[in-house]
């Protein structure tokens, strides 16, 4: 099996690109959360005065203090591999980028680190209500961070309001809100975030349930279960619907990740969805293999989900690659020769240009203009390259969507014995929520790995494929560097885990 | 006048020596807040001084001076892939592959057209393992 994997430097690259921003995402959902915890926790305390409240607030805060200082700074790698490993596309977008990163940063360190200290350092020091707004603060500023490189991610997902300038090489901003609003921006902001809030109950549920399983700090723990089971089942509810969301504008803007989510091949009317299924891993487009080696199927509700439609059509990977007249869907096939003729007079543009041959530019540019969208599909070789790796799209896609059900169950089944003030009797729930808190990571990982490995060959979607978008730089360097980060991650996850379990260990303080 | 500035000056010093003492007194009072500064340091002082000066430089600035030429590299890359084939008439060892995509059997029962089983080779595509 391995010799059939490439390990061509774009392959490294995206490698070392997945590595750092799957570890980044360990810390930054855990931030999202737990702020809007705390934040809920201080406002309890300030509500009934009940220093209880307070302590359980403090020991929050402290684990989550911990979580930000190991994960800050780890988002920034990404940027250092884009202007590296990924210069192309680094200068290419560049235009686009500026603004919400820019904004990231002012926002981060405005809200965050202003109000971060007065919520560390400010107990005593500051009254109780200001203290509680500088808790809010640093939620909402945390959240805020996260949406401005959501809504970048959102852009490469479906490139908007924008146009490409041929003199330039890049991509220019023409309607901020255009980018900021567009389906994939709200879609990846609410779906990411509710996904941290989700991962962050679970957390505090883990705690707690390990806590009453000791029968140690047994009244914080439940208040705790009882505070985040309530976020969490109305956060997890939430993400169902953000998920269905995310699937219907895959559907109509990046039909090819939908298919390979489902590894639907040969498109069809009244859609099945895989409830669960092994993939033929050998399937490839055009071929007459069967697309699993076992599955069930729950008939027409991929159709209802996709389009809203019970019965309606769902294009499969074939008729994507191939195109369907019967259905109106144009073929990957139709698109590289469009895409080949975008770049033929992209090149002639230029040429004509740099030998001051206005008429000659003006022609080409004006043909240019006219196959532009399909820039990106002019850099396949084959219509095969516009595929998408199937297996890892379907088993991750499967991995979120059961672990993202079941959250809904166990969430539910806290907050009833809490409600019902039976928890502690309910031994057998513990050992699911620290399960569980593992699960949510495993699905937000694997989420990840939906929308990113789902749209692939795409670095930007239709625009720019990663073969493109990479530096032409040796292999060995890129190699290098990824272990040197899987090295010095892994030292800075196993301090991380360390201290809180120290911390856990010793728990909130008792008040009498 | 002279009052009230002196007097908004003087509050705004009050609020300043507030700010500043919320910080000092916070940082002296830290016991494991000391451990996690040191971590962000260390890893803070290998994130920039290690792996961004010796192995991240930005490939385009250290190549090229100004951004035109950034912009004409750019430009190189974007054109030269494919230059050598002819959109329609696809020949060289590149034609099996172009070839393969202008062969189209008839549709199959779905509507969509098939390959050949001699095609279903050029369709591979190695970033699928």
């Amino acid at each position: 099996m391995l010799e059939h994997i490439d390990l061509s430097t774009v392959n490294w690259a995206r490698a070392q690109f997945a590595l750092t921003a799957m570890y980044h995402w360990i810390f930054v959902p855990l931030t999202l959360g737990l702020s809007f915890l705390c934040a809920f926790f201080e406002t309890i305390y300030v509500k009934t005065g009940k220093e209880e409240w307070k302590e359980l607030t403090r020991f929050w805060m402290k684990l989550f203090g911990i979580n930000f200082a190991i994960g800050v700074a780890t988002g920034i790698i990404l940027e250092f591999e884009f202007g590296t490993n990924w210069a192309n596309y680094s200068w290419m977008v560049g235009d686009i980028f500026g603004a919400p990163l820019a904004i990231e940063g002012i926002a981060a360190f405005f809200l965050e680190a202003t109000f971060f200290a007065v919520m560390f350092f400010g107990w005593n020091r500051v009254s109780q209500k200001f203290h509680l707004f500088s808790t809010w603060m640093v939620a909402i500023g945390s959240n805020l961070s996260a949406l401005w490189i959501l809504v970048a991610n959102g852009w490469m997902q479906f490139p908007t309001g924008m146009a490409f300038n041929p003199d330039t090489a890049r991509f220019e901003m023409k309607n901020f809100f255009e980018v900021v609003f567009s389906p994939y921006a709200i879609s990846k902001f609410t779906h990411a975030t509710t996904s941290g809030f989700v991962l962050s109950s679970f957390f505090v549920i883990a705690i707690a349930s390990y806590y009453l399983s000791r029968k140690r700090h047994v009244l914080m723990a439940k208040r705790s279960i009882a505070v985040a089971a309530l976020f969490g089942l109305v956060a997890s509810l939430l993400l169902a619907f953000t998920g269905d969301e995310a699937a219907f504008i895959d559907a109509k803007h990046q039909p090819m990740k939908l298919a390979a989510m489902e590894g639907l091949w040969d498109g069809t009317t009244n859609a099945p969805i895989v409830a669960f299924g092994i993939v033929n891993g050998m399937k490839k487009p055009g071929d007459f293999n069967d697309p699993f080696v076992f599955d069930f199927k729950i008939p027409g509700l991929l159709s209802l989900l996709a389009n809203r439609q019970p019965g309606s059509f769902v294009p499969g990977i074939n008729d994507l690659v191939f195109g369907n007249s019967g259905q109106n869907i144009t073929g990957v096939t139709d698109m590289i020769e469009r895409g080949r003729l975008a770049v033929k007079y992209l090149g002639e543009y230029k040429n004509a240009k740099e030998a001051g041959d206005i008429s000659r530019a003006a022609n080409a540019l004006a043909e240019f203009n006219k196959h532009e969208s399909f820039l990106g599909y002019g850099h396949l070789k084959s219509p095969a390259e516009a595929v998408p790796p199937v297996s890892i799209t379907f088993y991750s896609f499967h991995v979120m969507a059961a672990v993202g059900t079941a959250m809904i169950l166990i969430l539910a089944l806290f907050l009833f014995y809490t409600m019902k003030g039976t928890i502690e009797n309910a031994a057998w729930l513990y050992p699911l929520g620290i399960l569980f808190f593992v699960l949510a990571f495993v699905a937000g990982e694997a989420g990840w790995v939906v929308a990113e490995v789902g749209r692939q060959p795409w670095a930007i979607q239709g625009l720019l494929p990663v073969s493109v978008a990479r530096t032409d730089i040796a292999p060995v360097n890129v190699k290098l560097t990824f272990f040197m980060f899987l090295a010095t991650f892994t030292l800075l996850l196993i301090a991380e885990i360390r201290i809180m379990l120290s911390q856990i260990q010793k728990g909130p303080k008792e008040v009498n | 006048m002279t009052e009230n500035t002196s007097c908004s000056s003087k509050t705004g010093k009050d609020i300043l020596g507030r700010i500043i003492d919320l910080y000092v007194q916070g940082i002296r009072s830290m016991r494991l807040g000391r451990t996690l500064w040191k971590i962000i340091a260390i890893k803070v002082f290998i994130i920039f001084f290690i792996f961004k000066l010796f192995f991240f430089p930005d490939m385009l600035n250290r190549a090229f001076d100004t951004d035109s030429e950034k912009a004409e590299h750019v430009l190189q890359v974007l054109t030269l892939q494919n230059q050598d084939e002819e959109i329609h008439q696809p020949s060289g060892d590149t034609g099996q592959k172009a070839g393969a995509m202008k062969k189209k059997p008839g549709p199959d029962a779905h509507g969509h057209p098939r390959v050949s089983d001699s095609n279903i080779l050029s369709f591979q595509d190695k970033n699928h393992t």
